[in-house]
């Protein structure tokens, strides 16, 4: 098994195992959780784990992440977040005070978040079992009867919204964990979106896809979105926003930020009209200081990624295998 | 008196051949007739035995300059009727069968002549003959026949076309037979909007506007070209800024060959490249240097000669003109423009004058480039007046895609047992590029009536290529097979040269994916078609943030010396100031916790380290350009060779111990480039040697694109031969990735192979 990068091979794994083991037409929605019909409304379920190394990093911890993490998965399906479950692994010997200070995080996290943790479960595996401690959480939010996110609504002519700017996780958590100096600390953004998401979903007329471009960067979800609604999504390089100490830090690690895991951030796609607006209010949000319009989804003849460079040249933003490997001859 | 059936095989459809035919039999008294085959000529020849040893013995000495002959084939037959002259028969409806196309052939000096004395071509710049003109760039569909060409939308004119019927007549059949009265024409657009029809005030205001330093965009015979005054250092900067490209060297067209011979040190060799049919750039050594903003200060430039009727009289027209920078009509990243349209929106703003001329560009072809390499001029970049000329390959290719590699690209397909590579395309990860493999493509399949039954690609699995092969095989349910990247190089090269069996193959790349998912590019392999073993490799180095490795040399300097000394390494005190030392920190923290760092074995890399370690360039401002530096570097230094370890020739560290210890001691940087690469060189042919004798092989195949560097190939090849061993260097497929589909191609084919067999 070799599929961790979040790219080709992940989804390969996807599609090869789970997707044929539990196929139904919740799961076949694909996207950050399932939205279920009820009597008289919709839930939305989702379900993430968290392996993340170094438990603590500058701008959060393993806790935070658990938290944020699927309750963003929760608004991308345009549900308000209401419970969530806390399933805990713990490597035998690890500090009860780490504990404490992780479950403390969640708990504020999830006040910050309007949502309650309900249910839970803990297991302890020997020593050098896992790295320290894992986390799994789920979480049910509810989808109001007028909003209708998904794949299918993503059509030609929408722009292309991020929240804010990208790479400053994926590069705070490598430059921890491997000690890289850098001149500036790069904090990891980790938050839970609740008051963009509402404030937009109650501010703009439509809104056609939500998604938190975690694993495998802007790129890969932008890939996931252009293949499953057949379109071809174009951004300008010029407009994405990427802080110059992450920018600096990407140079030197060769890294495409692109391609670096987010967790503060989500992509909203929307009629171009309601861009402006759009913008306006999720700039409202401290968390939505650097929304910025990246692009469009320019055509629907073909799934692809394009990125308009400065110079009047077009790269192809591919889905990677998984790690970036070496091309240059 | 004998009937024979003569067949002859190879390029001899579409260059003149039957016409030659007709004259020699003619000319000998004998009788039968001539006509085209799936796959040649059949001449069907009554003679007698001795007329017939004759006439097959001239029959390569008549044929036009432009003809292949692969093969004759000479039958006797029943004579079951008697000939009483010679004919040439009109061309059968053909099958599907036929792979051979000319390629695009400079405009002949009879043209150039009919030019001066044909009052209804007086002047005429689009005049050709059945042994010149534009072929590949205008075929839209086989059997070739102007009707499936771009010049269909032009009716001949009576004249014409009794050219065009008269077997005496150098236009006989000629498909692109055209005249002033009935042909294409250009037309000039100027920056003010105004348009020019007349041919002879279009040439003036093209002289003039160059001769004044002006940017000119011209419509050529595979695209556009943008052109100005190659000695106009102003206008060389205009033309780069339209382009977007700031530093890589540039060709220039000299007026005449005595023009180039003046500047630069023609070897005979290049003397006959420059001036052959196929008219490519040739990469050639100037006697002095003067013009930096051509070359990037390089020794070396490339230079064509004209090969439109256009082009000698842009210069006849601007006789203080010695040269012109001619160069593909693109912004940089993208391919060579061909539809006007495009043209006018991209260069109108920026260009003094865009020519066109009203007929359409259906293949696009760039300029290709030779060098000389071990005596013999060889594509770098192969494309127009070469494509689509095929390849013969010894097992059946019928109906294979190759996609080819990333960077310096290209695709093949598969007819009978001919490899059809296709032109340069350049780097897939740039959607403009991408389209245009695709556009070449469909054209190639349509033209060759190819029908796909299999796609080979890269192991590679994130080059653009293989992810559209994948597509590709997925959308029409082929069956997918990959190829590791220097197993393709080498089968390339057996392919070129018809060997079977095993070879050793020295693989000198730059990047490759290897079975073991580390990056290859140095390696010795033992190869059949099918098959591969790594017997060695160059020890492998850290790249420090992978591609950006490849792209920034100073990093593998660091990467070198770390690997030898860690953290205590001798940088040499100018690199340190150069680079800094808090980038080198992070670099060797890098390594040292392996982020982002993939190894390579490979042969580029620790030319890019040498070459930064030397000061050449820490940065690469485009492909190779600090090993091409490192090259240039170690030009006229002595043949000094450091130490190695003969039972481990391969062992870097003692090369790389004398390196720093020379820079440290002060000796002039050009004895230790030349000493690096004099070494480098031994090194790889003390292996070659050991493992020749150990595997008791004698035959060796030299691929990848390190081997574009001279010094070393040149080398090479000596030390080899003298050693006793075959060492085959490729001469018709580049040694750089745009070979990579012919040898994907080779594999593919000896694996379908195998398994018809074992069946
Ligand atoms: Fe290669
Ligand atoms: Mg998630
Ligand atoms: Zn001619
Ligand atoms: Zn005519």
């Amino acid at each position: 098994l070799a599929h961790g990068g979040g790219g080709r091979m992940t989804n390969r794994l996807i599609e090869s195992i789970f997707y044929p083991a539990f196929a139904n037409q919740w799961l076949e929605q694909a996207h950050d959780g399932a939205t279920l019909p009820m009597p008289h409304s919709r839930l939305a379920f989702t379900t993430d784990s968290f392996v993340v190394s170094p438990l603590f990093f500058p701008g959060g911890n393993i806790g935070d992440l658990a938290v944020n993490g699927t309750v963003n998965d929760l608004l991308c399906c345009g549900a308000t977040p209401l419970y969530l479950s806390a399933a805990f692994i713990l490597e035998e010997g690890l500090p009860l005070d780490t504990l404490r200070q992780v479950v403390q995080a969640m708990r504020e996290a999830a006040t910050r978040a309007g949502v309650s943790i309900v249910t839970g479960d803990t297991k302890v595996v020997e020593h050098g079992k896992c790295d320290g401690l894992y986390i799994n959480t789920s979480g049910i939010g509810l989808v109001p009867g007028n909003i209708e996110i998904g794949l299918h609504r993503v059509q030609k002519g929408d722009a292309v919204i991020v929240t804010g700017p990208i790479g400053n996780h994926g590069v705070s958590i490598l430059s921890t964990r491997e000690g890289l100096n850098f001149e500036t600390t790069i904090e990891s953004d980790t938050a839970a979106l609740t008051h963009i998401v509402s404030n937009l979903l109650a501010g703009v007329p439509d809104v056609h896809m939500l998604r938190d471009p975690t694993r495998g960067g802007l790129s890969s979800t932008l890939n996931e979105i252009a293949e499953g609604a057949g379109v071809t999504i174009t951004l300008d390089e010029q407009s994405l926003p990427i802080e110059p100490p992450v920018r600096a830090a990407c140079d030197l690690l060769g890294l495409d930020p692109l391609y670096v895991a987010n967790e503060g951030i989500l992509l909203i796609f929307l009629p171009d009209e309601h861009a402006e607006q759009a913008l306006h209010i999720i700039r409202n949000d401290p968390h939505g200081k650097g929304a910025r319009l990246i692009g469009h989804v320019t055509d629907d003849r073909r799934p692809e990624v394009l990125l308009e460079l400065a110079l009047g040249q077009t790269r192809v933003l591919d889905m990677l295998s998984g790690e970036q490997l070496p091309r240059i001859c | 008196m004998n009937h024979y059936h003569i067949h002859v095989r190879g390029l001899v459809q579409g260059v003149g051949f039957r016409p030659c035919i007709y004259r020699l039999a003619t000319e000998m008294g004998l009788h039968g007739y001539v006509e085209n085959s799936n796959d040649g000529v059949l001449i069907v020849l009554q003679a007698t035995d001795e007329e017939k040893e004759h006439f097959v013995q001239a029959l390569p000495l008549v044929a036009p300059a432009v003809a292949t002959i692969e093969r004759i084939d000479v039958e006797e037959c029943p004579a079951n009727c008697t000939y009483d002259r010679f004919e040439i028969a009109s061309s059968r409806s053909e099958g599907d069968e036929i792979t051979r196309v000319s390629p695009d052939i400079a405009i002949c000096p009879e043209c150039l002549q009919d030019r001066r004395r044909q009052p209804h071509r007086k002047d005429y710049p689009f005049i050709n003959c059945t042994h010149c003109g534009p072929r590949f760039t205008i075929i839209q569909a086989l059997p070739y026949d102007r009707a499936v060409t771009t010049m269909s939308d032009f009716a001949l004119c009576d004249t014409c076309r009794s050219e065009y019927a008269d077997v005496t007549d150098r236009r006989f059949h000629a498909q692109p037979i055209a005249c002033n009265r009935c042909g294409p024409a250009y037309t000039l657009c100027d920056s003010g909007g105004a348009r020019e029809h007349d041919y002879r005030h279009i040439v003036s205001r093209i002289a003039s506007v160059l001769t004044g330093g002006g940017v000119v965009a011209l419509k050529s015979l595979g695209g556009y070209n943008l052109l100005c005054d190659a000695d106009n250092e102003q206008a060389v900067t205009r033309l780069r800024e339209v382009k977007g490209r700031y530093a890589k060297p540039l060709a220039v067209m000299y007026r005449d060959e005595a023009t180039a011979a003046a500047d630069l040190d023609l070897t005979d060799e290049e003397r006959r490249a420059l001036t052959s049919w196929r008219r490519p750039i040739v990469l050639s050594h100037e006697r002095a240097r003067h013009a930096r903003w051509l070359n990037d200060g390089y020794h070396s430039l490339g230079v064509l000669l004209p090969y439109m009727a256009i082009h000698y009289d842009l210069f006849e027209a601007a006789p203080s003109l010695r040269r012109i920078v001619v160069t593909s009509g693109n912004r940089s990243g993208n391919p060579i423009v061909i539809a006007d349209g495009e043209a006018h929106d991209l260069f109108d703003p920026q260009v003094d004058l865009v020519v066109s001329y009203n007929r359409e560009i259906y293949n696009r072809v760039d300029d290709s480039v030779v060098c000389e390499y071990d005596g013999l001029c060889r594509p770098v970049r192969r494309a127009r007046g070469y494509t689509p000329e095929p390849l013969h390959n010894l097992q059946s290719t019928e109906g294979i895609v190759a996609v080819g590699a990333e960077q310096v690209s290209s695709f093949a397909v598969g007819k009978h047992d001919d490899i059809l590579l296709s032109q340069y395309v350049g780097e897939l990860s740039r959607r403009g590029n991408l389209g245009f493999f695709e556009e070449s493509f469909s054209h190639f399949a349509r033209i060759f009536r190819f029908r796909p039954r299999c796609v080979v690609c890269d192991l590679h699995p994130d080059y653009a290529a293989t992810v559209w092969g994948e597509r590709y095989a997925a959308e029409h349910q082929l069956p997918l097979y990959r190829v590791q990247h220097h197993h393709a190089h080498a089968a390339a090269v057996m392919a070129e040269y018809d060997l079977a069996g095993e070879v050793l193959a020295l693989c000198l790349d730059g990047t490759g994916y290897g079975d073991d998912c580390t990056i290859w590019g140095g390696e010795l392999l033992r190869c059949s078609r099918s098959r591969y073993t790594r017997l060695s490799h160059q020890p492998y180095l850290p790249m420090p943030g992978g591609d950006v490795a490849a792209r920034e040399p100073w990093r593998m300097a660091v990467s070198l010396l770390y690997s030898l000394y860690g953290e205590s390494m001798p940088l040499p005190h100018d690199f340190v100031e150069r680079i800094g030392a808090d980038r080198i920190r992070l670099v060797c923290r890098m390594i040292a916790r392996r982020i982002n760092t993939p190894l390579s074995s490979g042969a580029g890399r620790l030319f890019d380290a040498v070459a930064s370690l030397l000061g050449v360039a820490d940065f690469n401002r485009y492909q190779a350009e600090a090993p091409q530096k490192l090259e240039q570097l170690a030009e006229g230094s002595a043949e000094r060779l450091y130490p190695f370890d003969p039972d481990n020739p391969l062992d870097i560290s003692w090369l790389v111990v004398a390196v720093v210890d020379e820079l440290n001691r002060g000796i002039p940087r050009s004895e230790i480039a030349g000493a690096f690469h004099a070494t480098y060189a031994a090194m790889w042919c003390a292996e070659v040697v050991r493992q020749a004798a150990q595997q008791k092989l004698s035959r060796v195949v030299l691929s990848g694109g390190v081997l574009q560097n001279k010094r070393l190939v040149d080398r090479l090849m000596n030390l080899l031969r003298q050693a006793g061993l075959q060492p085959y260097l490729p001469a018709v497929v580049p040694c750089n990735d745009a070979g990579i589909a012919v040898g994907q191609m080779a594999v593919a084919a000896a694996w379908l192979e195998e398994r018809e067999r074992k069946r």
